[in-house]
């Protein structure tokens, strides 16, 4: 049977579509080739812009009671300076991306959106040069389910993206990152902490997010260059940090892996790319939307997801899914995603590639972040003004 | 009408082209089921074949681990089940035949190289598993034997005439083994009259004297061959041939091919060496396979329910301890002076002996055969603490004192064999040519088999007074563009079968097969777990656009002629 849009992946991207497809009345169909709820290696940080949807989706008071808030974030350069930077009422929210997807796909089914979970969709239909459905194994039979619309949100190892040519190799830009939930870390503070290396120069970072006083989601994140000048193993990248440097040490030294370490392919981006074409539109992962400085993706996959959402409702009011009347979607990423990734290139520039700079920021906003709250956004942008 | 007949002569870049180069052939690399027929065909030499990076970085993403950015590289750019396939078959083309519905096709695919995919799809020590990169970087390799076999057991009889005769030159094969055989069947597709002698009365050489029938049923032999002997292979089977019989093959045919293989059996020669019941592995199967008196036959020199120990840790030990346990002994135990990962049997093979019964010693010497004339009783061990191979000699350390026997009734030495050094006397006369064992000194079936195929090229290339390049030598692989890279974590749930066996306690009980071929289902499962690492790719700068890829392509719609631009010719 056809239906109006079909959302393949149900991740932050695609529940978020769902959500407000279902929500305006559109018929929408929502795939996962996972068994839900599913674990996700992530950093599981939630940052500021994803907050007012998860109000909306009603979710935010389930994201509190499961996530910790972070008081702020904490930077340490390769030369081992350190600053702490406060944010009010409080930062980044730490919660495991097996927690908050689920939530989001519980929203989208609440809300009108019919989900399936292990569909395995392997390509888009097209004739005549315009996506018309999805061609997937579900239940054992290979299947086809034609639509208006196709929102591709399969993530970072996206086949159907690969199909129609949205995808980026780009070495500078894909990054890998792998976490571990560790229990037994020492003087972890309340806020979300990177710690820089220049070992392999430019390279990458350790996180520690918070968890509870003891316990944290502990990962590193590399761009695809640095790990092959490393010569190393991605998980042994871990015992690295901790028997090279000094907060590693301090940090891991007593601490305990909790279940495995998991990686994950992050495609970045500098800026909104051309994601959509004749009856589909990319988001999320699947469309490289990953910012390069922090490698955070979760906040602007949902924007995209909205983004998409609002688009394809649009569109079938006018019933025309040209690329000319999915135009809109990019005019959306660029008003609401170009800021997001504008302020973190600029962070981007001293954070990861110059340790001086980083170095500078430190002595500059030490003394100052300790009297007062300073937060990361103003200390960054009195910094690069000068 | 003259003018039209001549041919233009064009130079472009240095290179001179006959006919101006109007178009270039092009690949479709998503459709490309990599069998490389048309590389093989190619005349300029314009195609080869490229390996796409198997992503391998991040742990917790496949069930192996993830492995360093380089050895990721390192892996994907020089492994592929296509180079492993010593006869040069693309495994990765024939499982993709069969995946598209092409059955014919990829059956003509193994066909052309070898007359054996039944018998390969049982025996082969399949090489190209090991080479399969799902294997090496993701979980498990693919059961490229297994989906062999079951082709051939789908698709009987290639069609036409597959052994035209062109050629007035004859050739004689002494040996009907599996270097005999492939050598015919290349020969005879070259359009050779070809005639095989052996002095056995079946054709089939070590595949039927060596290998028990638990592994590779007579049958399947037996219709294989015939069907080359239906195609046009002459048989002349019981004819022994000496030295005399030599020189009348040399008179009557153009080339002879000895492909006698290793029909002698190494021996210890260790103290009580005259005590009854001590065998090789070769008297032992001739024993089992055509005198059957050791077959359930108490009381004469096998005791039932005796204690018998196998001299040896390589496949022939296997089999023969494998066989004996089938013969009704109480115990058998396999001695090896190899420990661990040296012991030379291949995994699968220990595991389906131990899964029977036989026990493995490794680390133990046989010093001396214990008994009181004629009656054996045991054999004497010794612990080795250290080998040292040298040229196929092994030289043990040994520790003194560590000295024990164990009882035996019976005892098989499986240490090898040895080629008739009587061939060696016509090395030299440029009508003879030699293959398999009988040179190598290898043992496996498909090596033997590949040794085959390369003294058939050189047969024809010596008969024909040309130089064909061995298919084998254009068979390079290099790199595909990162934006081919395949991502494991998008493959992870396509499901897995286990190869279907005879249970243990019903397969010692007789000697059927005891591995089964896969049903549909689990033929088509297996096949869709290919990754599908590596394409055909042609060099544009190479390409003259003759088209002939396009036409002997077997799946068709993936190699397509662009033209070339005005100004680029």
């Amino acid at each position: 049977m056809k239906r109006e849009v079909i959302v393949v992946g149900a991740g932050p991207a695609g529940g978020t579509a769902a959500y407000y497809l279902a929500k305006a009345g559109v018929d929408v169909l929502l795939v996962d080739k996972e068994t839900w709820p599913r674990d996700k290696p992530c950093g599981d940080g939630l940052r500021g812009p994803s907050w007012p949807l998860f109000r909306e989706m009603g979710v935010m008071d389930d994201i509190m009671k499961y996530g910790t808030p972070s008081m702020g974030t904490l930077l340490v350069s390769a030369t081992e300076k350190s600053i702490g930077l406060r944010s009010k009422p409080h930062g980044v929210i730490s919660c495991p991306r097996k927690i908050v997807d689920h939530l989001v796909v519980q929203a989208a089914i609440k809300a009108g959106a019919e989900f399936l979970q292990n569909f395995e969709a392997l390509d888009l239909v097209v004739r005549r040069g315009v996506v018309r459905g999805v061609r997937a194994v579900f239940e054992g039979q290979i299947i086809e389910v034609e639509s208006d619309l196709v929102i591709v949100a399969d993530g970072a190892h996206s086949r159907l993206a690969h199909q129609i040519g949205f995808y980026n190799e780009d070495p500078d830009l894909v990054f890998y990152g792998a976490r571990g939930y560790f229990e037994g870390i020492r003087e972890m503070t309340d806020m979300i902490e990177f710690f820089y290396f220049d070992m392999f120069a430019p390279s990458g970072y350790t996180w520690i997010f918070p968890m509870s006083k003891t316990k944290g989601n502990v990962g590193v994140f590399i761009t695809e260059g640095a790990l092959q000048r490393s010569g190393m193993v991605l998980n042994d990248l871990f015992d690295w940090w901790r028997d090279n440097t000094k907060f590693g040490n301090i940090r891991l030294g007593e601490a305990r892996l909790l279940g495995e370490i998991k990686g994950w392919r992050l495609p970045a981006t500098w800026a909104v790319r051309e994601n959509f074409s004749h009856g589909v539109m990319v988001a999320g992962d699947a469309g490289n939307m990953i910012e390069a400085a922090f490698g955070g993706g979760q906040d602007l996959a949902m924007l995209a997801g909205q983004a998409a959402a609002e688009t394809a409702i649009e569109a079938l009011k006018q019933k025309d899914y040209s690329a000319e009347a999915l135009g809109p979607y990019k005019q959306k990423l660029l008003e609401r995603q170009t800021p997001i990734y504008n302020g973190y290139n600029a962070a981007r520039k001293f954070l990861f590639t110059n340790t001086p700079d980083l170095d500078r920021f430190i002595d500059r906003f030490a003394e100052e972040a300790a009297s007062r709250d300073l937060g990361f956004d103003e200390a960054l942008g009195r910094f690069l003004r000068g | 009408m003259a003018d039209q007949l001549l041919v233009k002569v064009k130079v472009a870049e240095g290179k001179e082209y006959a006919l101006e180069r109007t178009a270039l052939a092009w690949i479709d690399s998503k459709e490309c089921v990599n069998c490389g027929i048309c590389r093989e065909y190619c005349p300029v030499e314009a195609i080869s074949e490229r390996q796409r990076e198997v992503c391998r970085i991040c742990p917790g993403c496949a069930p192996k681990p993830g492995v360093s950015f380089d050895d990721m590289r390192e892996i994907s750019a020089n492994h592929s089940c296509t180079i492993g396939c010593p006869l040069g078959i693309s495994p990765q083309g024939y499982i993709n035949l069969l995946r598209i519905g092409k059955l014919e096709e990829a059956y003509k695919l193994i066909w052309d190289k070898t007359p054996f995919p039944a018998v390969l799809g049982r025996i082969c020590h399949h090489p190209c598993e090991e080479e399969c990169k799902r294997g090496l970087l993701m979980d498990e390799a693919l059961k490229i034997r297994a989906i062999k076999r079951y082709l051939a057991e789908e698709m009987p009889v290639p069609e036409g005439d597959p052994y035209p005769i062109i050629h007035e030159e004859t050739v004689a094969i002494i040996g009907a083994g599996p270097a005999g055989l492939s050598a015919a069947h290349d020969l005879a597709k070259a359009g050779y009259e070809v005639t095989v002698y052996d002095a056995a009365q079946q054709a089939g050489g070590m595949l039927i004297r060596g290998i028990p029938t638990f592994r590779l049923p007579r049958e399947v032999v037996a219709q294989e061959v015939g069907l080359m002997e239906d195609f046009g292979v002459n048989f002349q089977l019981g004819e022994y041939i000496g030295p005399k019989q030599m020189e009348e093959l040399l008179q009557t045919y153009d080339a002879v091919l000895v492909a006698t293989g290793m029909t002698k059996a190494k021996k210890l020669n260790l103290e009580g060496w005259e005590l009854e019941g001590i065998y090789s592995a070769l008297e032992y199967m001739d024993r089992v396979n055509y005198d059957q008196d050791l077959y359930r036959h108490p009381g004469q020199q096998f005791v039932e329910h005796g204690d018998v120990v196998v001299i040896g840790g390589g496949s022939v030990a296997m089999d023969t301890a494998r066989v004996a346990l089938r013969n009704g002994a109480k115990s058998v135990t396999a001695v090896c002076v190899e420990c661990g990962d040296e012991v030379p049997a291949h995994d699968w093979e220990l595991k389906e002996a131990k899964e029977e019964g036989v026990v493995l010693m490794e680390g133990w010497m046989p010093v001396s055969y214990i008994g009181e004339q004629p009656r054996l009783d045991g054999v004497k061990l010794i612990q080795v603490e250290s080998i040292q191979k040298v040229d196929q000699k092994i030289n043990c350390v040994t520790i003194p004192g560590t000295e024990k026997v164990i009882k035996a009734d019976l005892v098989i030495e499986a240490i090898g064999q040895k080629a008739d050094p009587v061939w060696k006397e016509y090395q030299g006369n440029p009508k003879v040519y030699y293959a398999g064992d009988v040179q190598s000194g290898d043992v496996s079936v498909v090596n033997a088999m590949a040794a085959g195929k390369k003294a058939a090229l050189d047969i024809d290339n010596a008969l024909r007074g040309r130089t064909l390049k061995d298919p084998l030598r254009l068979r390079t692989i290099s790199p595909a563009p990162i934006n081919e890279k395949i991502y494991p974590a998008v493959r992870l749930k396509e499901k897995q079968y286990p190869t279907p066996v005879v249970p243990v306690a019903e397969r010692i009980l007789n000697f059927d097969e005891v591995e089964l071929v896969m049903n549909e289902l689990e033929a088509i499962a297996e096949v869709n777990r290919c990754l599908e690492c590596g394409y055909q790719f042609v060099d544009p700068e190479k390409c003259i656009g003759c088209g002939v890829c396009v036409r002997i392509c077997p799946v068709g719609g993936v190699i397509y002629m662009k033209p070339v631009a005005e100004e680029e010719r």
